[in-house]
């Protein structure tokens, strides 16, 4: 019951007056995207570095949405991110490494335009936790990235077919807005912090007064015979001043990989029954 | 379905995308004048004791960004850069590079050495003990004599305990840190909390708070605190002995030490270095060290320059000529003499 008051506090807070509609539909399924990324991520900390660093960076990617049991044309979205990245100088003789796992959860309510395009409009809760290591560093080798808070979000499923082949357009925009994020002062060692303890001031509110954050997935999905293909592209990008330390981090992936879709019981996948009705296609 | 139409709603979201891949442009390029600039503004922004040394920083800029414009050769550009951290007098402030590094090393090269390894061996000898990187061994007289050359040594409680039950008998202890350079805080504070029974005031930090010359966090204080899962601990007269060699942690040491009442520091002045070091990089990708918070003592002092021992001795000629170590006997002689009290 928490749960379900909770979801819709972020609702209202994400929407503007709208009723949500209680309903009943026996036969919601669930839609889950297991995707693998490649692409690259540049960095600038000017905790570590005041030069930027740019590499190669590996991700997964999980996306599950399923449709409210209880209340027509709310769906629920876990999207779950890990990624690890391996950066150089522009003089290529320094090294930087980041990772980051990033998870979020929440709630959308959807409308449906025409047959071929719903927009999806809610909230998510969640954050990123991770950070960059500089292995040439001596005391301030790492920065830490700790961010939770609650995200504004967007989808909008779109239906075409070409040729024969139907194909599903599927775009999203997270924009982190409010919570609680991690940084040191400006010229403060970790050591100060955690070994002598004087840890004030170092977890303070973030919104877009000093944190610009977005996370941008636009993909296709195609199905051949059983199998389900997902190719897409993914951004994300963080920008923040805290405490005059500035951070710009942007990643640019391609991903691909399958989706899964189905009706669940006790773990197991029932057939599509008839009033079956998919989250997103 | 709607048959495809590459919409202009799609296409918008693409052109966001690729405006979103834009990557941090650095602020300064790879050219000598380029390095030189990024060199001085880390200082200018990070560095912490521009105004307690009462550096002119803005002059220093006027005076060598335009001999910048004249290097030709990674070498000069080097030397150049060198000349201008000396100004800082910071043996925490290095370019490092992979042909060479640029330092400042007059805290000590500039004083007598203090320090001969060779006589420290008539009081070693051949078989003194080893634990956790420090040697030690009881001297003729009962007085115990520990040496340990660098804080990057790693000691815990396990090492100081069986040191100290080894000692535990003897009439005082010698702490021999001449021509310790530094190394890990966090030994600073295994070792010490083996000689005091109560938390104790060593000093504050202050740590820079932006760009500002003078803007620096309050100072906090801290404190040694006796170790509480030590089997043994030692409160009887403990010397430890200095040259103008310990630098950074080792000058954080006697600090820490000198606040003990048991605690006597016998030698040279310390070479000083109690800002913390930072690292940061040029365009080019040389390493930058500089200080980046500060240290001062319970009484809000400065000890960037050094820790002015309780007793000041230097090693003599005449008792080198006879393999005796002037400093160490004059250690001896005070705890054998606080002994007899």
């Amino acid at each position: 019951m928490k749960y379900k008051l909770l979801i819709l506090i972020l609702l209202y807070i994400a929407l503007p007056c709208k009723a949500i509609e209680k309903e009943a539909i026996q036969y919601r399924s669930i839609n889950s995207s297991h995707l693998f990324s490649i692409g690259s991520r540049s960095a600038w900390d000017t905790y570590l570095s005041p030069s930027s660093y740019k590499g190669l960076n590996l991700g997964y990617i999980y996306d599950q949405i399923r449709l409210s049991d209880s209340y027509k044309n709310v769906s629920y979205q876990s999207l779950f991110r890990v990624d690890f990245s391996k950066m150089d100088n522009k003089a290529g003789n320094g090294e930087m490494w980041g990772g980051f796992l990033n998870y979020r959860w929440g709630a959308h309510y959807r409308w449906t335009v025409d047959p071929s395009l719903q927009l999806l409009g809610g909230a998510l809760i969640g954050g990123t936790v991770g950070g960059l290591y500089n292995i040439r560093n001596s005391n301030n080798p790492a920065q830490a990235k700790i961010n939770l808070g609650l995200s504004l979000s967007a989808i909008a499923l779109y239906k075409v077919r070409i040729g024969n082949q139907p194909i599903l357009f599927r775009y999203q925009i997270n924009l982190p807005s409010i919570g609680i994020t991690f940084s040191p002062h400006y010229g403060q060692s970790y050591y100060e912090i955690f070994t002598l303890g004087n840890d004030k001031g170092v977890f303070l509110l973030s919104s877009l007064h000093n944190m610009f954050e977005m996370e941008n997935m636009l993909s296709a999905e195609i199905p051949f015979n059983s199998v389900t293909l997902r190719v897409g592209l993914s951004n994300t990008y963080m920008r923040s001043e805290l405490h005059q330390l500035e951070t710009q981090i942007n990643c640019s992936s391609v991903f691909i990989g399958f989706v899964k879709e189905g009706i669940f019981f006790s773990g197991k996948k029932r057939p599509k029954p008839a009033g079956y009705q998919s989250p997103v296609y | 379905m709607k048959e495809f139409r590459f919409s202009s709603s799609i296409s918008l979201l693409l052109f966001s995308l690729m405006l979103l891949s834009c990557d941090k442009e650095d602020e300064f390029n790879n050219t000598p004048s380029g390095n030189m600039e990024a060199l001085w503004q880390i200082i200018d922004e990070h560095y912490c004791f521009l105004e307690s040394k009462k550096i002119n920083w803005d002059s220093v800029h006027a005076a060598f960004m335009p001999r910048a414009k004249n290097v030709s050769t990674q070498e000069s550009l080097l030397n150049l850069m060198d000349e201008m951290l000396d100004i800082l007098q910071d043996g925490h402030v290095n370019v490092s590079t992979s042909f060479n590094i640029a330092r400042y090393w007059e805290w000590f090269e500039a004083y007598p050495e203090n320090f001969d390894e060779k006589i420290q061996k008539n009081y070693l000898k051949t078989d003194y003990y080893i634990s956790g990187g420090i040697k030690y061994t009881i001297l003729d007289d009962n007085i115990g004599y520990i040496y340990y050359s660098s804080f990057e040594n790693e000691t815990g409680e396990n090492s100081m305990d069986h040191i100290l039950y080894r000692l535990a008998l003897c009439r005082g202890i010698i702490f021999d840190i001449r021509n310790n350079g530094g190394g890990e805080l966090t030994n600073v504070q295994n070792i010490a909390a083996s000689f005091t029974d109560s938390k104790v005031l060593t000093g504050y930090i202050s740590h820079k708070t932006g760009k500002g010359h003078s803007d620096f966090s309050k100072p906090y204080p801290k404190y040694l605190y006796p170790r509480t899962s030590s089997t043994y601990n030692y409160y009887k007269q403990v010397v430890v002995l200095t040259n103008r060699n310990c630098f950074s942690a080792a000058n954080e040491f006697v600090n820490t030490m000198m606040q003990l009442p048991n605690v006597t520091i016998v030698g040279d002045k310390t070479g000083g270095g109690s800002g913390f070091p930072f690292s940061s990089e040029l365009p080019n990708g040389w390493g930058v060290r500089f200080s980046s918070s500060l240290s001062l003592s319970p009484k809000m002092e400065q000890i960037e320059f050094g820790i002015s021992p309780d007793i000041q001795v230097s090693m003599t000629k005449e008792d080198e000529d006879k393999g005796l170590d002037t400093i160490i006997e004059t250690a001896r002689e005070y705890i054998n003499n606080q002994y007899l009290k």
